[in-house]
């Protein structure tokens, strides 16, 4: 088959994937700027998400399954800011990172004991039933076929973006969890309760990460290992977008979606897996006084 | 603070007895090792010292991973990796030796990393010179891939670009050059040693480890120097992302390294007593009580390395290296200001700790009566279960590694058995509960003791032992 023929195809999966990079690298975002912290549970997120999702799918419809899975994940992302506010003014980076993927391999582990090692599949949100099978409306467009789902994928991606946007500049509480990023004893002093903002945060960028995985689970097949790659392709994008800057983090999430798939699919295709983390690793390597040099400013 | 800096001096007069019986305190720890050591094989059965043989390999790790994260403050979720090279490394040459059509592949790779790490190392260059000076290797390393050009030819054209590049580039032509010369040499003679080890059916373990250790060395190197650069949460990404990699490339190339379906079986245990002298020989035995099987043999070879490497740490630790790696965890800026090369520090304790990992894992691979490897024995997971050792015997303690290495190992195989009466909670079935129980000590430890639990014992018995003291010296007044 003619590899260019396969592009258009390769681009709209990479976009897919790049959405839910692009909500894993908000969710880095938002917990780093309130806290400095950066959150290696982040991809759980997504995981717990989808993992509900796919499991309550099969039994309840949409309207169950949504909230509880976002609650869920809300939940998860509760005990990590429990678990990182405890020691939060003594700790030291190392003591934190490890706090954090401490929760993260548990969550892994809970996931693997409740809904075991295989991969689950979800149906799409609006599909057609076929003989008690859904399956899912396809789109044909520019040489490639776009499924119903991964129009859900984009656009949720892209209605929690504007929110977030939202959020953060007209709303009270987003303009107080902007305060507290810029200047905690500041913030403090004015009357914000600082704590109750960090939970927030990390709540809220839980709950993101969890509806990504509840959008994505009809897409990519929950697995209780997921977390790992998504959390590490969601932190690449948010290094390359700029760690606190929401728009470059979804647009660097998008751009390594689509390089990630191309790469994978043309060049690649054994060592697909590798390539977000071959571009981590790159752009930690080529960019590191840029990487440092925010971190020295923050 | 006055007063203890005179105290110290009036205490350095009396230095010499005091000494004495410091040393003698500090060896105190390394007899009663020596003599468990000797003599465990008589009270421990088979199953025991299986595990006994796994703790002490863990202990290697730990030990190892402790160096860079307790004492240089350097995080690495990606230990594995190395442990993974040195396991596979040694697995390939003694048990599954490269097949000639994928050998000058490997060996001219194997070649350009040990060039590159060589010209990095010497020129000590980054940014656009590292950059040309790694494309014009991986060339120089190609064109000794052509069959068609003879190696001599191949030899001189290598030497003689990186002299030119050297000029140009004024990084130091004859720098460059032994880089090139090195290419050059490396890619001949590992061309050579491994159609000579597939011709004899594979090599001795002793090369394979020695082999594995060059290797991690280099690529730990090459790693290490760049990756270093970063802090906190950045250094432990790259890491992570490494260590990723290198398991990937274990699952996925599946002409040398046999995959994930296959793994690597047969690999032969080390035979350690043919190479001893006799008298050492009959010493194991008389320790033992009884002839000295291969299993115990090969826990007696283990546990030496283990010993080694911890005298190894203790003295790295006391020593000028071992200041500079603390200097560098408490503040990076301060060691510097002080003329502590930083950059060159870190690298060390780095590459240190990965031919530690390298050398445990060698000894997992020809593990005796197992010798089978296979990738996920090298993940992420394995990684994490290493950092939970170090952090549970606690950051900056040799002797706690080994504490760590042996509770979590031990806390493993209770969980194992466990498992295999498939125990039910509530109608769910108990199984892989490792990541579960290992996350909670992870949170726990850090909330509670973030100096580990021999660290925050002792810590709360001199805290005790303080509190007594002080509450006689006030009744004493009083």
């Amino acid at each position: 088959m003619d590899l260019l023929a396969q592009v258009p195809q390769l681009v709209v999966s990479g976009i897919t994937l790049g959405c839910i990079y692009a909500i894993v690298a908000v969710g880095f975002s938002i917990i780093y700027s309130s806290t400095q912290v950066i959150n290696f549970a982040q991809g759980e997120f997504v995981m717990i998400g989808a993992m509900v999702a796919a499991v309550l799918l099969a039994k309840t419809s949409l309207l169950v399954a949504f909230p509880a899975a976002v609650a869920s994940g809300c939940l998860a992302g509760a005990l990590v800011a429990l678990f990182v506010l405890i020691p939060l003014k003594r700790a030291s980076v190392i003591s934190l990172i490890i706090i954090t993927i401490g929760t993260s391999i548990m969550f892994r582990g809970l996931a693997q004991l409740f809904w075991g090692e295989s991969a689950i599949p979800a149906p799409p949100f609006t599909g057609v039933a076929v003989q008690g099978y859904v399956e899912d409306r396809e789109f044909h467009l520019f040489g490639a076929y776009i499924r119903a789902q991964e129009l859900w994928v984009i656009g949720v991606t892209a209605l929690l973006v504007v929110g977030m946007h939202v959020f953060f500049r007209y709303t009270l509480v987003g303009q107080a969890m902007r305060a507290c990023a810029i200047n905690q004893l500041g913030a403090r002093i004015v009357g914000i309760n600082a704590r109750r903002m960090i939970t927030a945060s990390f709540i809220m960028a839980a709950g993101l990460g969890a509806v990504a995985g509840v959008v994505v689970s009809p897409v990519f097949y929950a697995k209780c290992n997921m977390g790992t790659a998504l959390g590490l392709g969601g932190f690449c994008a948010a290094v390359l977008g700029g760690l606190g800057n929401f728009a470059g983090g979804v647009a660097a999430g998008i751009i390594l979606g689509i390089v990630e798939s191309l790469t994978g699919g043309l060049l690649w295709s054994d060592y697909k897996d590798a390539v977000a983390f071959v571009i981590l690793l790159v752009i930690l390597l080529i960019r590191p006084e840029g990487v440092l040099r925010k971190r020295a400013e923050a | 603070m006055d007063g203890s800096g005179s105290k110290r001096i009036r205490g350095g007069q009396a230095a010499p007895v005091r000494l004495r019986n410091a040393q003698v305190l500090n060896l105190l720890p390394f007899l009663f090792f020596l003599v468990c050591y000797a003599f465990a094989p008589r009270v421990v059965n088979e199953a025991q010292l299986t595990t006994i043989i796994y703790i002490g390999i863990y202990v290697l790790l730990a030990v190892g991973l402790n160096l860079l994260m307790g004492y240089a403050g350097q995080i690495s979720l990606g230990h594995a990796a190395f442990f993974g090279i040195g396991a596979y490394t040694s697995g390939i040459l003694t048990a599954k030796p490269i097949a000639n059509e994928v050998i000058p592949g490997v060996s001219v790779g194997f070649a350009v990393l040990s060039a590159v790490a060589l010209f990095l190392l010497l020129t000590r260059v980054s940014g656009w010179k590292l950059g040309v000076g790694i494309v014009l290797l991986v060339l120089l390393g190609w064109l000794h891939n052509l069959s068609s050009i003879a190696p001599a030819i191949c030899a001189a054209c290598a030497v003689v670009v990186m002299g030119v590049f050297g000029l140009v580039a004024k990084v130091g032509w004859s720098r460059a050059c032994v880089s090139g010369a090195v290419l050059a040499i490396l890619a001949n003679v590992s061309k050579w040693f491994l159609r000579n080890t597939l011709e004899r059916g594979g090599a001795s373990p002793w090369t394979g480890l020695l082999v594995g250790i060059f290797l991690t060395a280099v690529i730990s190197y090459l790693i290490g120097s760049q990756v270093l650069r970063l802090r906190g949460h950045y250094l432990a990404m790259a890491t992570l992302a490494f260590g990723v990699i290198v398991e990937i490339v274990f699952r996925q190339w599946t002409a040398v390294t046999g995959g994930s379906s296959d793994g690597i079986f047969n690999i032969p245990p080390i035979q350690f007593f043919s190479c001893i002298p006799g008298f050492m020989r009959r010493f194991y035995e008389m320790a033992a009580g009884k002839t000295v099987d291969l299993r115990t043999q090969y826990y007696y070879l283990v546990w030496a390395f283990v010993f080694i490497a911890i005298v190894l740490a203790v003295n790295i630790v006391r020593s000028r290296v071992g200041r500079a790696f603390r200097a560098v965890h408490s503040s990076e800026q301060a060691a510097a200001s002080l003329g502590v090369d930083t950059a060159r520090y870190k690298v060390q304790v780095f590459v240190l700790s990965a031919c530690m990992a390298s050398v445990a894992g060698t000894l997992h691979a020809h593990n005796a009566g197992i010798g089978y490897i296979h990738p996920s024995e090298f993940g992420f997971m394995v990684s994490v279960e290493l950092v939970v050792m170090v952090v549970l015997g606690g950051m900056a303690s040799v002797w706690g590694s080994l504490f760590g290495a042996a509770a979590i190992q031990t806390l493993k195989d209770t969980l194992l058995d466990l498992e295999k009466t498939n125990p039910e909670f509530w109608g769910l079935k108990l199984q892989g509960l490792d990541p579960i129980v290992f996350g909670a000590v992870l949170i726990v430890v850090m909330i509670v003791l973030p100096q580990g639990l021999v660290r925050g014992f002792s810590d709360g018995l001199s805290a005790l032992w303080r509190g007594a003291g002080r509450i006689k010296k006030q009744q004493g007044v009083g």
